[in-house]
């Protein structure tokens, strides 16, 4: 049932208000408004004069060759790091969903990745690659393969690609592998009854009633890859080499942090609010349908 | 031998042995009902015979071949799951169409036979629809239907009728037979409800425990319990046990004191094998104090105690009971039953005949 409390007059709710209000425009409406301020003002590089730019910055934006380059590259980013982790999900999902052995260690291990910070992940997998000292690279030498992501343009964004997966799949095969165990048992038996096996049931019967979760976890990812890789990028390319890694996300940082072209790097984050504020209502109405059922 | 034969098989999950060495041989054709107490293990035997689940040890063959190892999609045999377990995001004629596509029958033999099969459940307008869209008793027909297309070598059925409410229940019932005999599908239907055992079957297997307590004609099963277990299953209400002995003339007596040196037995009295009045020839008088009145319709339910103190019932057709006050009842000799109190089993008499 719902409680609630009705506090008369208007004092005691504002007060009540206050906290969250305060919070909410300091550290959310404030740098927004400052933001987008900013993407419509053209500064001087030491920030002492402003004039007002209109959409130049926004023009200036989408007609430079190097900003279409990081949609496409960040695309191919997301869309990498989405697939490889949600894949790996799926598959690690259905084995721990079968009845076997020492399944409970399985999954707690499956898990452990996710409580690892990104920017911890982001060194770990740093040394793990390095060309030199990295555990992974001399396997690969072994191999015969020359491994060197901090030279080689596809090496690094498979490097970034991998680090970022590995720890989303954690995430990911949690709700998999809950979605997986909300299925009746009855209905796979039925399925198995009707002669379906292997990929087939998996196919047919098992992918399309795991189907809203998927998408939920579809657009959780590509905000996960699109937003929240900046650290692990970092950490293992700076956007490197040349802007072989370098995402939308990291593109901002460069452009506005290191390059101070403050004008530029304000339209670009106003450009990824407007994307970020599309995904999550996506994600809200995947939420309202798996809520719904 | 054709149909489906059990051979002694066992089944433990870990340590907790379910199934204790099943014999069974149903004919091609026939519909035999497994019925028990909930936990008796019968839907385990289903689910083994189906090879959802692999026999401990035992042998399982359907029409002379030994299906014991193989896999359900090489066993052709379509199974009724208790809560419908239909595809919730297919439509009907896919949910009904789907073990034969998987099975690669041509597109129009495929159309064919889910028509023919709607036909006969009367679900043909249903087809483009979602089970969602569907009341209990649509989804039970469909689920019914997606075994029947199948035209498999057996039918089981694992309580199919359990979810839907009483009236659906009856009359489902009474199509499903039609169906099995019509089609001619040997047949396993688990229950543990008796009057769908006894309407359904043309034999019943009970269950107890794990193990098999009786295998025959309902009507034989109900004349004859075989031990106390399957008494108090099947018939309704249930049989009353009461303690008691056989003198040494071979008379039975209800015990209100030393058995002597009789021996001592548990009597079955049914409720409805129960007469008013004081018994002529060799009936057991039974001196009942009804406490209660359960109106069942054409018939009323006294439940009470006799001077033994024992709780006891009995069923008849309407009258002015005084409630509280001794009233004389009889049972013919040739209607009680008489069990063994230490072991449980039949011990005689040999009557009554199926009635």
């Amino acid at each position: 049932m719902e409680r609630r409390t009705i506090f008369p007059g208007w004092a005691t709710p504002a007060l009540l208000l206050v906290p969250q209000m305060a919070l909410t425009v300091l550290l959310f409406l404030w740098p927004t408004a400052v933001a987008v301020r900013a993407s419509v003002m053209r500064a001087d590089p030491f920030g002492l004069s402003e004039t007002f730019a209109g959409l130049d910055n926004f023009t200036a934006l989408f007609t430079d060759p190097l900003y279409l380059a990081a949609i496409g590259r960040t695309l191919v980013f997301c869309g990498a790091v989405t697939g490889l982790a949600l894949g790996l999900a799926v598959l690690l999902a259905v084995f721990a969903d079968a009845d076997i052995r020492g399944r409970g260690a399985y999954r707690a291990a499956l898990v452990w990745p996710y409580a690892v910070a990104p920017a911890a992940a982001g060194v770990i997998w740093a040394l793990l690659l390095h060309p030199q000292i990295g555990g992974v690279a001399g396997l690969l030498k072994h191999l015969g393969i020359a491994w060197n992501y901090k030279l080689n343009d596809t090496q690094a964004m498979i490097a970034v690609v991998g680090a970022s997966a590995w720890r989303q799949v954690s995430y990911n095969f949690i709700f998999v592998l809950a979605g997986l165990q909300s299925i009746p048992r009855t209905i796979i038996d039925a399925a198995r009854m009707d002669g379906a096996r292997g990929w087939r049931r998996f196919r047919t019967i098992l992918l399309p009633m795991l189907a809203p979760t998927l998408a939920f976890l579809v657009v959780v990812n590509l905000v996960y890859s699109a937003f929240e890789t900046f650290g692990t990028i970092e950490a293992l390319t700076q956007g490197g080499p040349g802007r072989a890694t370098q995402t939308l996300m990291v593109k901002v940082y460069r452009d506005g942090v290191v390059n101070l072209d403050l004008g530029a790097s304000a339209a670009q984050s106003v450009v990824l609010m407007a994307l970020v504020m599309g995904l999550t209502a996506l994600q809200f109405h995947f939420l309202r349908r798996r809520g719904g059922r | 031998m054709a149909g489906l034969v059990l051979d002694q098989v066992r089944k433990s999950f870990g340590r907790t042995e379910v199934l204790r060495g099943i014999d069974l041989d149903v004919a091609p054709g026939e519909m035999v009902v497994v019925v028990g107490a909930s936990g008796c293990g019968k839907s385990t035997l289903l689910r083994l015979v189906a090879g959802l689940e692999q026999p401990s040890s035992g042998r399982i063959m359907l029409d002379g071949e030994d299906i014991t190892a193989r896999d359900p999609a090489a066993r052709d045999i379509a199974m009724v799951f208790q809560h419908y377990a239909l595809y919730p995001h297919m439509s009907v004629f896919d949910n009904m169409a789907y073990g034969l596509k998987v099975r690669r029958l041509p597109r129009a033999e495929i159309a064919a036979r889910v028509e023919e099969a709607a036909q006969m459940l009367h679900i043909s307008p249903l087809l483009g629809r979602k089970p969602r869209e569907l009341s209990g008793g649509q989804r039970q027909r469909v689920a019914i239907g997606r075994a029947v297309v199948r035209k498999p070598r057996l039918f089981l059925f694992d309580e199919p009728l359990s979810s839907l409410d009483a009236r659906l229940r009856t009359s489902m019932r009474a199509e499903i037979k039609r169906l099995q005999r019509r089609l001619g599908v040997t047949s396993l239907y688990v229950t543990h409800d008796q009057h769908e055992a006894m309407s359904l079957g043309d034999r019943i297997l009970v269950l107890n425990e794990g193990r098999p307590a009786q295998l025959g004609p309902p009507m034989e099963i109900y004349a004859r319990p075989a031990d106390t277990a399957v008494a108090e299953l099947i018939g309704d209400p249930p049989m009353n046990l009461l303690p008691g002995w056989l003198d040494a003339n071979g008379r039975v007596r209800l015990e209100t004191g030393d058995a002597g040196n009789g021996r001592s037995v548990l009597v079955g009295i049914r409720p409805e094998d129960v007469a008013g009045g004081r018994p002529d020839g060799d009936g057991l008088a039974l001196g009942f104090t009804p406490d209660t009145v359960e109106p069942m319709g054409a018939e009323v339910l006294l439940v009470g105690r006799l001077e033994t103190g024992a709780a006891f019932s009995v069923r008849t057709l309407p009258a002015s009971f005084a409630l509280g006050s001794r009233l004389d009842f009889h049972c013919p000799a040739q209607r009680l039953h008489l069990f063994d109190p230490g072991s449980g089993q039949r011990i005689g008499p040999a009557g009554p005949a199926a009635r």
